[in-house]
């Protein structure tokens, strides 16, 4: 259409974690000509801002993603294997991806995030990955975000596992407290945990430059999580995992990376993700 | 793909875009219109001009027409008005002419013509009409003829035939 020349759609892309994360970029015949980033701490203030953004521009499209447990992935497109898996259909819903495999999420989750923000595009935060996947052969990708990590494993091109992990109140609680405090509050827990990652990897100590409490107990979740997938993963009776992807919210050091070869010895990839660019580049493709 | 959710239909344009963008096709709908409805107008009197154009022309060829007539008509009423005096003129001469006929002399008959005059009579004597009645006629015309018979009873028919210009 000729109209398309002169529309310069806004794409607005948000997220609820500790506050609202939102991403605004507006397009010109498919160049970023716009570009802002905000954080909200209420929900008042996001949908001002989003129901601001819209009225200056009809075509503003509205994008979130389900942060949240209530959600999965499927290998297949058939109500049977709902089923199978114990997956009640009447409280999901579900959408077929190249009807091969499926995600799912509740109909409550559906029903609270549409009746707030009203969006126009809410996407399972799988297609995220499924998006960005490049190697989908016995590999595993994992999406680190501040409140859950999130696991999917591929063969033959199809993601067959997925599990949430949620990442401790404790946690959150422990970042909002001030850094006096947290030096008060560093526990046995934490130097445990320290202590067997050196224990594991002698070699590395250097390399690892001191990493602060914070960032040590996130890589320690991460390689924690990706343990316990692939441990749920080959019970089920999954192929050898070759690869690992971690897709990279919180800025973890790279060191990571030897971290898991030598713990769980898989090549192991560290990429930045960002989760706003990612909802906003599926919904230019969708528009 | 990848949605729960299907997108809103978005207008392309705002409320308050909508009502001006209407507004301008309104105003320009009524500028077309008025434009066109100028330009029929400027057509027509255009028509106009060459019927009226052609009027004139037909009316000079008239007038051309009527002028032509009218000085016929003089010409005519010049040509009536000069045959009027002439008829006028002839009809004085003749009276006087009859005027002057002497009474011993009696006319038979009289032939008008253009520039000719023949008097048919009879008289007692030649010297009667030669006394009387010739030299008034030789007066009037260039060249005077006579003609004389004489009849049992001694008096005399006449024949005078009298030119006014060139004699024949």
């Amino acid at each position: 259409m000729l109209l398309k020349i002169f529309i310069k759609p806004n794409f607005i892309s948000f997220y609820k974690e500790d506050k609202f994360y939102l991403l605004n970029e507006q397009y010109k015949n498919d160049k970023l000509i716009f570009e802002e980033k905000k954080e909200f701490n209420t929900k008042k203030e996001l949908i001002n801002y989003i129901k601001e953004i819209s009225s200056s521009n009809p075509q503003t499209y509205v994008s979130t993603v389900i942060l949240s447990q209530n959600q999965g992935v499927v290998p297949s497109c058939d109500k049977k294997e709902y089923k199978k898996l114990g997956i009640e259909l009447e409280n999901i819903k579900y959408i077929c991806i190249k009807n091969r495999y499926s995600f799912y999420t509740t109909i409550y989750e559906l029903m609270e995030l549409t009746k707030s923000f009203e969006p126009d595009f809410l996407y399972p935060i799988f297609a995220l990955i499924d998006i960005k996947a490049t190697s989908k052969h016995n590999t595993l990708y994992i999406l680190t975000t501040k409140s859950f990590n999130f696991i999917l494993i591929y063969k033959d091109s199809i993601p067959v596992y997925s599990d949430i992990f949620e990442i401790e109140e404790k946690t959150t609680e422990f970042k909002e407290e001030d850094e006096d405090e947290i030096e008060d509050i560093s526990d046995i827990d934490i130097i445990e945990d320290f202590d067997d990652i050196l224990d594991e990897d002698i070699e590395n100590i250097e390399e690892i430059n001191e990493p602060s409490v914070e960032e040590t107990k996130e890589e320690y979740r991460i390689i924690e999580d990706i343990k316990n997938a692939l441990k749920e993963y080959y019970e089920e009776g999954g192929d050898f995992i070759e690869k690992i992807v971690i897709l990279d919210t919180l800025n973890i050091p790279q060191e990571i990376k030897t971290l898991i070869e030598d713990e769980i010895f898989i090549t192991t990839t560290v990429q930045e993700f960002d989760i706003l660019k990612t909802i906003n580049q599926i919904s230019r493709e969708n528009v | 793909m990848y949605s729960f959710t299907k997108p809103k239909k978005k207008p392309i344009f705002k409320e308050d875009t909508k009502l001006w963008l209407i507004f301008i096709g309104v105003s320009l709908i009524l500028y077309i219109g008025f434009a066109m409805f100028l330009e029929i107008k400027v057509l027509l009197y255009k028509k106009d001009i060459n019927k009226f154009n052609n009027q004139i022309a037909n009316l000079n060829k008239e007038l051309i027409t009527i002028s032509k007539e009218k000085e016929f008509i003089f010409t005519q009423k010049a040509l009536y008005e000069n045959i009027m005096v002439k008829n006028e003129l002839m009809k004085n001469s003749i009276k006087n002419l009859l005027d002057l006929i002497p009474d011993p002399i009696t006319l038979n008959s009289i032939y008008f013509d253009k520039n000719r005059l023949i008097i048919y009579g009879i008289t007692p004597t030649k010297e009667i009409y030669n006394m009387l009645m010739l030299p008034p006629l030789e007066s009037i015309f260039t060249q005077t003829k006579t003609y004389f018979y004489q009849m049992p009873n001694g008096w005399y028919k006449f024949k005078s035939e009298n030119y006014l210009k060139d004699s024949q």
